[in-house]
């Protein structure tokens, strides 16, 4: 009887003992992370960008639209090229990117891809229309909590308007190929270029195109 | 005499190990139940503490969707005056009152929604769930912002950067960012109290007042009083609380009369042995008497055979508790669904004290009846027993 208690209580403990360890691996996981995750920390994540004015944004970009289609696209598999291209190691949230495509019945007029970034005194968020070329048709900032004359000069048609025809291999060059803002708007204008261009090259590395103006979809 | 006792008692040691475990087996559950009890309620009352909050002074209007719309961290059309905070404050059963300003800034083409809230270091005792993810514990300056999580994460803001309030034009540097509560603070912006104040136009005005009391017992007098404040009135978490203080009497009430049950078991055992044992040596015990014992050392003899009984069951019984307590527990635990968090047992030195004492009045209330028959016995009894 007392053998049969000793021998339970130590299956017990064994049990225990494995679902205890059974959760850990999340604590490892994060242990051997790699460099470029580890920074990845240091900042408040990035995460999914909703598209907030769909109808809208179809009207003013692609008015002979009729339908959308979602897409998620997955980048894991490229993360080598879409370093290469971003001159830098791409982070976790990099490897997903969220695609709407824009049709006109079965034909496919072009995307819309959103980012938000760290603005100077809050988030941004980018929405980007694309061509079926790989070239920006438009873009909007959905969303930003700048001071109004920062945010003035950000969502002016002369500054955004100088994003159309740009593709993944242009320059952004802020005061050279974009028109230069007031310091007080640098910072912000400078993270919204940079969304802009791994906006372009996360979605021309999803697709596949190897050079822009090339849809393989 | 304590020889004489313990080897009376030796002689029949089962009879005697049988009454020890009665009484060990009662007191036991004494203890268990009183620590289980204690453990319960304590633990109720941290987990009432842990939520901060007991009662809402609010604007006059309805009083239920007032502190709705507070504890969910929602503005309201009307405020209170700062000297509801003073009679608050002053109140003698209050024990934090916390004053709240907010409002909420709305912009739905963005996709927004800014809640800030101002409130001043009071607050901090009704949050215990507050815990810092980075930066410091409190406002630096006036311009400083505590974020929640969730709004951290939207805003994707970090200690030390800016935070910018285009709607009323107001530069925040954020110097804390709370961990996830999951509760509605992971959304929120918390200033100062004076910089809400002056930012929403609002000076001297407050959206709410959170009141923890010094005891919840205190709350029928508190709302009474407070309740005369002009232009405001007081909204208790009362389904909580009742039901709080509902499981608390529910679970008092449950322990008594379980202990009283075990604990007139354990004295009718130990009356029946020492009656027994009265019986069995009427002889031996008229003979004492014939050799010039007198009543009331004979009186004493049979007291304290009780007496050792009832101690060394009372001691052993509480080894029990202390030894099967956790096992009991665990079981209890698949019992109550609604258990509170932390260990349910509490064995304190109180509980032990009492069930020593109960053990003691037991031997005592036990071995009175049987020892008093024995120093009745006439050492005549004696020589016919020869």
């Amino acid at each position: 009887m007392i053998l049969a208690l000793l021998g339970l209580s130590i299956g017990a403990a064994a049990l225990y003992v494995a679902l205890a360890r059974s959760s850990e691996p999340a604590d490892i996981q994060v242990a051997h992370a790699g460099a470029g995750d580890l920074a990845l920390h240091e900042h408040p994540s990035v995460g999914l960008c909703p598209w907030r004015e769909p109808e809208r944004d179809r009207r003013q970009f692609f008015p002979t639209s009729t339908d959308v289609r979602e897409d998620t696209l997955i980048l894991s598999g490229k993360r080598t090229e879409v370093a290469r291209q971003l001159g830098r190691p791409a982070t976790g949230e990099e490897n997903a990117l969220k695609v709407y495509r824009i049709l006109n019945q079965e034909q496919l007029l072009g995307s819309f891809v959103a980012r938000r970034v760290r603005g100077e005194s809050g988030v941004i968020e980018l929405l980007l229309a694309v061509g079926t070329d790989g070239r920006i048709v438009g873009a909007k900032l959905q969303r930003l909590r700048e001071p109004e004359d920062v945010a003035h000069v950000l969502q002016s048609a002369s500054w955004l308007g100088a994003f159309t025809g740009k593709d993944r291999t242009s320059s952004w060059q802020l005061g050279g190929d974009i028109p230069d803002v007031p310091p007080a708007a640098k910072t912000s204008a400078a993270a919204v270029l940079d969304a802009a261009r791994t906006l372009l090259i996360l979605l021309g590395v999803a697709d596949g195109s190897a050079a822009p103006g090339t849809d393989r979809r | 005499m304590m020889t004489l006792a313990l080897q009376n008692l030796s002689r029949r040691l089962f009879r005697s190990g049988i009454t020890i475990a009665g009484v060990a087996v009662a007191v036991g559950c004494l203890a268990c139940l009183l620590a289980f009890g204690e453990g319960y309620r304590n633990g109720l009352r941290r987990e009432l503490d842990g939520m901060g909050v007991q009662m809402m002074m609010v604007p006059l209007g309805c009083p239920y969707d007032a502190a709705a719309r507070v504890l969910k961290g929602k503005t309201l059309d009307v405020s209170l005056p700062l000297t509801a905070l003073t009679t608050a404050r002053n109140d003698s059963a209050v024990a934090v009152a916390a004053p709240l300003l907010m409002a909420t800034l709305p912009r739905p083409s963005e996709g927004r929604t800014d809640c800030w809230v101002g409130v001043d270091e009071s607050v901090r005792p009704l949050k215990p769930w507050w815990k810092l993810k980075a930066g410091s514990t409190w406002f630096g300056d006036a311009d400083s912002v505590i974020l929640g999580s969730e709004a951290a994460a939207t805003e994707l803001r970090n200690v030390g950067d800016t935070l910018y309030s285009p709607e009323t034009g107001r530069r925040f540097k954020v110097c804390g960012i709370l961990e996830r509560s999951g509760t509605s603070d992971d959304s929120l912006f918390f200033i100062p109290l004076h910089t809400a104040q002056a930012m929403f136009h609002q000076p001297e005005r407050l959206t709410a007042i959170a009141i923890r009391l010094k005891d919840p017992g205190l709350i029928n007098g508190a709302i009474e009083r407070l309740q005369q404040t002009p232009g405001a009135q007081v909204v208790t978490l009362a389904e909580m609380l009742g039901t709080f203080l509902n499981l608390v009497g529910a679970v008092r009430t449950l322990v008594m009369a379980v202990a009283a049950l075990a604990v007139t078991i354990s004295v009718l055992t130990v009356f029946n042995t020492m009656l027994a044992s009265v019986l069995e040596r009427t002889g031996e015990l008229a003979i004492l008497r014939a050799v010039g014992a007198s009543r009331w050392q004979v009186f004493r003899l049979l007291a304290l055979e009780a007496l050792l009984l009832t101690v060394a069951g009372s001691l052993i019984g509480l080894l029990l508790a202390i030894v099967a307590g956790h096992s009991i527990e665990i079981l209890v635990r698949h019992l109550i669904t609604l258990a509170p968090d932390g260990s349910l047992l509490s064995l304190s030195a109180r509980v032990a004290g009492q069930c020593l004492l109960v053990g003691l009045g037991t031997g005592i209330v036990a071995g009175l009846y049987p020892a008093w028959q024995a120093s009745r016995l006439p050492p005549a009894r004696a020589l016919r027993a020869v």
